[in-house]
């Protein structure tokens, strides 16, 4: 059971992963992404982080790399267990609060798009990267928003 | 006290896999990439190839959502359209003396020795580059040259997979491309990232009378394909060097049909 519930998270990831460079791809905005992968990231780290999505991660990470850019192999892999792990040891060592939460899911995009290129310089890139991140916590707090309401216990 | 050493562990896993990506890493770059190329030459996983992708876009153009507004709106059209018909033929006249200026230039192309393959930029990747469709099984290679339906030259072709290839275009900020003017000076067409560099590297004969700047066999490309064209540019002539800088245009690549040029082998 642990097996394939591993199993559905790889593929739940590794197809999250695709959905988000094909909505970029359509959307292709100079302002901003919208990045539901990286959501998927947040919630693990700060919400259920444990060594179970290890190979979650790594294995998306070998996919993109394999199939979509000319990295290294090996290299997103790297990148998204450094931003899962940086994202919690912020997040862990602090008080819950909302700002802090913010704060951490930017520091998080600085870090789960970082490339290595100039163009990672480059202030139209990190503005983008910015407004990105504000975008993208209003997604996820609406979507946590709606995880967390257990319907069952409503009042009619 | 347990959940904090529980976290330690839990960091210490992440990090000794974080040390193996990099030891995969190392692996792939001293074997010149060859463990990457290995796997995407041999996985195809979830791009189906031979899609004409902008069908599926198509279907956004269609007349569900057509209602009385829009009725008014092509009403108002219209008669925009007409004004603009009168500035067409100001503009007509204009184009025919660029078509002169432009028929010495196409004359120049053998259109016989070359092949083109028609493809579609179906995604952008995190590095913000294209993916095309095709890519072994459409013996594509690197640095083939990508050009538009006007048959200018608009990228070339850097990584290879499977059923489809990465795609560096001009306005990506790691474009180059050695060139040729029709005086045989050699020049380096370059992004900078802020605007698009055009500088010789070999002058033969020093002129600012430049209109286009084309591939050449030379550099081991199709021949007389134009890159860019310095017409409306400023160019500069001194110190035994040509030199011009173009603005990079906000053009989207989604969707579009582009073609990669292929020469033709057979007899």
């Amino acid at each position: 059971m642990i097996y394939l519930k591993n199993l559905f998270n790889i593929f739940s990831f590794v197809f999250l992963l695709f959905i988000e460079l094909l909505i970029n791809t359509i959307l292709d905005s100079n302002y901003f992404m919208i990045l539901p992968f990286f959501i998927g990231m947040f919630v693990i780290s700060t919400r259920r982080f444990s060594n179970f999505y290890i190979s979650v991660f790594l294995i998306a990470g070998i996919y993109y790399d394999s199939l979509f850019s000319s990295n290294i192999l090996g290299f997103s892999s790297a990148k998204f267990l450094i931003t899962v792990v940086l994202m919690n040891f912020i997040i862990a060592n602090q008080q819950e609060n909302i700002f802090l939460d913010f704060a951490t899911f930017t520091i998080g995009i600085f870090v789960y798009k970082f490339i290595y290129s100039l163009e990672y310089l480059n202030p139209q890139f990190l503005y983008q990267l910015l407004i990105s991140s504000v975008v993208n916590y209003f997604l996820f707090r609406i979507l946590n928003i709606t995880i967390e309401k257990n319907v069952l216990k409503q009042k009619i | 006290m347990k959940n904090e050493n529980l976290t330690v562990r839990n960091y210490i896993i992440y990090v000794i896999f974080v040390l193996f990506s990099f030891s995969i890493m190392v692996l792939d770059y001293f074997s010149n990439q060859e463990i990457s190329s290995t796997i995407s030459k041999r996985m195809n996983f979830l791009i189906p190839s031979n899609i004409n992708f902008s069908d599926y876009i198509e279907f956004f153009d269609n007349d569900l959502f057509q209602t009385r507004n829009s009725l008014i709106n092509e009403n108002i059209r219209l008669k925009n359209e007409v004004l603009e018909l009168r500035q067409l033929k100001i503009e007509n006249d204009l184009l025919k003396d660029e078509l002169d200026s432009n028929k010495n230039l196409i004359e120049s192309v053998d259109s016989t020795n070359y092949f083109y393959i028609k493809t579609t930029p179906f995604i952008k990747n995190n590095e913000s580059k294209f993916l095309v469709s095709g890519g072994y099984d459409q013996n594509f290679m690197k640095d083939d040259i990508v050009v538009n339906d006007e048959g200018f030259v608009i990228g070339f072709v850097d990584k290879i997979f499977q059923n489809h290839s990465e795609i560096i275009f001009l306005t990506d900020s790691d474009f180059s491309m050695p060139g040729l003017d029709r005086f045989g000076n050699e020049y380096l067409v370059q992004n900078n990232g802020s605007e698009i560099l055009v500088y010789t590297t070999l002058v033969r004969e020093l002129s600012s009378n430049i209109d286009f700047i084309f591939t050449d066999t030379r550099f081991d490309q199709p021949s007389r394909f134009p890159i860019v064209s310095l017409t409306d540019a400023k160019i500069t002539t001194d110190d035994n060097k040509i030199s011009s800088t173009l603005e990079i245009n906000n053009t989207t690549f989604s969707f579009t049909d582009l073609y990669i040029v292929k020469i033709n082998d057979l007899p």
